[in-house]
C-alpha cells in the first residue's frame, strides 16, 4: 500500500506546473511562442481532417479540394487552415522581432537561437508547400518557381527531375503532412526544453525576479490566443480562402502569398536566382548574429546596430509587399 | 472490477459481431479492380455517375461555389462565434489586467 503511494506520488500532476517563471512571463511579448505553439495545434487537427478528403494525386489535388468547399464546413475548415498559417507566419515574425529587439539569441541562449532558425525555415516551407499541393494555378506556378530555382543550384538538376511527373503533388503532400510535421517536432522538442533549461530571457535592464508561475504563464497563453484565433475564425467566415482556376503553363497570372511578396520583388530585378540567394543570406545573417552581437544588454552599440538594421530591413519588406501588392503580376519563368 | 471487464468484453463482442454481420453478403461477384471501380465498389452505376459529376466539377467556377456557400446559415453564425470570440476574449484580458493593476 505505501510503495503505492510513494509510486503515485512520483507521478505527473497539473501542480507540478506551478514552478516559478519571471512575471514578464506575462506579457504579450513573452507569450508569442505559446500562441504559435496553440495556432500549430489547430493546424495538425485541421490539416488532419483536410487529409481524409483530399486526393494527393495531379488530376485529383484541384479537384478534391472543389468538392470539399461544396460543404459550407469543408470550406470554413479551409479556410481556417489557411487564415491560422497566415497568422501563424505574422506572429513568428513579432516572435523574430521581440527576440531580435531584447538581445534573447545572446550568450546561454545562443543554441536555442539556432533551432528558432530551423524552426523558421520549417515554416516557410510549410507554408510554401501547401500552397503547392492545393495544384491550382497559384500552386503550379509556385511548384514551377521552385523547380526553376533548384535546377539552378549545383546538383540541383538531379532533385528537380525527382520532383518533376505525375507523382510531383504526391510528393509535395508527403513533405506537408509527414516529412515537416516530423522535422517539426525534432526542432520544437529542444527548442522548448532549452526554454525550460535556460529559463525565461530576462527584460532588457531589469533585475532578474521569479514572482509568478508557469500554469499562469499558459492561462495567459491560451488567454491571448482565444481572441487572436477567434478573429481568424471571423476572417475564415468572412473571407473564405479561394481557389485559382486549373493550372495551365505558359501564364503567369497569380502572386504569391503576402510573406513571400518581397521576394518576389527581388525576383523582379534579379531574376530566379534571387530566390536562392535572398533566403541563403537571411539565413546566415541570422546565424552569425549571436556572435556579432554577443555582448549582453541592449545598450551596446552592436545591440543598437542589429536592431536599426532590422527595423529597416522590416520596413523595406513592408514597401515591397505594399509595391508588389498593388501592381500586376510579372512573368518571371521559362514554362 | 470483473463487472467492468465484464462489460468491456460483452460491448466488444455485440460491436464486432455487429461488424462481422454487416459486412455478410454473399450475393456479391467478383469484380475487376480498376481505376474507376476503386472510387466506389458499390455498383456500376454510382461510378458512372461519379464520372459525370468529376466533368460537371471541373468545369465548375470555384467563384460560384465560393459565393454559394458564402452565404449559407453556417458561416453566418461561425462569424457571430469568431467575433464573439475575439471581442470577448480581448475584453477578458484587458478587465483582468485592469483589475490587477487596481488590486
Amino acid at each position: 500500500m505505501n510503495v503505492e503511494k510513494s509510486n503515485q506520488e512520483k507521478g505527473w500532476k497539473l501542480k507540478d506546473l506551478d514552478y516559478p517563471v519571471p512575471k514578464h512571463a506575462l506579457e504579450f511579448g513573452y507569450c508569442l511562442g505559446g500562441i504559435i505553439l496553440v495556432g500549430f495545434g489547430l493546424l495538425i487537427i485541421t490539416g488532419l481532417i483536410m487529409a481524409l478528403f483530399f486526393t494527393p494525386t495531379v488530376a485529383g489535388a484541384r479537384l478534391s479540394i472543389l468538392t470539399l468547399s461544396e460543404n459550407p464546413f469543408g470550406l470554413l475548415l479551409r479556410s481556417f487552415h489557411r487564415w491560422t498559417a497566415e497568422a501563424i507566419m505574422f506572429l513568428i515574425i513579432l516572435h523574430l522581432s521581440r527576440i531580435i529587439f531584447t538581445g534573447s539569441y545572446q550568450g546561454k541562449r545562443k543554441v536555442n537561437w539556432f533551432f528558432g532558425i530551423g524552426l523558421l525555415v520549417i515554416t516557410f516551407v510549410f507554408f510554401f508547400s501547401g500552397t503547392v499541393i492545393k495544384w491550382d494555378q497559384e500552386g503550379y506556378e509556385a511548384y514551377q518557381h521552385m523547380l526553376e530555382a533548384t535546377e539552378m543550384l549545383p546538383l540541383g538538376v538531379y532533385f528537380a527531375s525527382f520532383l518533376k511527373g505525375t507523382a510531383a503533388v504526391m510528393r509535395m503532400f508527403v513533405t506537408h503532412s509527414l516529412i515537416l510535421p516530423l522535422l517539426l517536432f525534432v526542432f520544437l522538442l529542444p527548442h522548448l526544453a532549452l526554454v525550460k533549461l535556460n529559463g525565461l530571457s530576462p527584460l532588457p535592464n531589469t533585475a532578474p525576479s521569479n514572482s509568478t508561475t508557469f500554469s499562469q504563464h499558459l492561462k495567459k497563453v491560451l488567454g491571448f490566443s482565444v481572441p487572436i484565433y477567434g478573429l481568424v475564425v471571423f476572417l475564415s467566415a468572412q473571407f473564405p480562402v479561394v481557389l485559382y482556376p486549373g493550372p495551365y503553363s505558359g501564364v503567369e497570372m497569380t502572386k504569391p502569398p503576402w510573406i513571400f511578396l518581397p521576394l518576389y520583388a527581388l525576383e523582379d530585378k534579379l531574376g530566379l536566382i534571387a530566390l536562392i540567394i535572398a533566403p541563403i543570406i537571411i539565413v546566415i545573417a541570422l546565424i552569425i548574429l549571436p556572435y556579432f552581437d554577443s555582448k549582453a544588454g541592449e545598450n551596446s552599440t552592436t545591440h543598437k546596430v542589429v536592431v536599426w538594421s532590422f527595423l529597416i530591413i522590416a520596413a523595406i519588406s513592408i514597401a515591397l509587399i505594399i509595391f508588389v501588392g498593388i501592381t500586376p503580376p510579372v512573368r518571371h519563368l521559362n514554362m | 472490477m470483473k463487472k467492468f471487464y465484464f462489460t468491456v468484453i460483452l460491448a466488444a463482442v455485440l460491436l464486432f459481431s455487429v461488424m462481422g454481420y454487416s459486412h455478410e453478403n454473399h450475393n456479391k461477384t467478383p469484380r475487376k479492380v480498376t481505376n474507376s471501380s476503386i472510387i466506389s465498389t458499390r455498383s456500376d452505376t454510382i461510378n458512372i455517375n461519379q464520372k459525370t459529376s468529376e466533368q460537371i466539377k471541373t468545369e465548375q467556377d470555384f467563384e460560384t461555389i465560393r459565393q454559394e456557400v458564402k452565404s449559407s446559415s453556417v458561416f453566418i453564425v461561425f462569424k457571430a462565434i469568431g467575433l464573439a470570440l475575439a471581442i470577448g476574449g480581448l475584453a477578458f484580458v484587458y478587465l483582468r489586467r485592469r483589475n490587477k493593476g487596481d488590486e
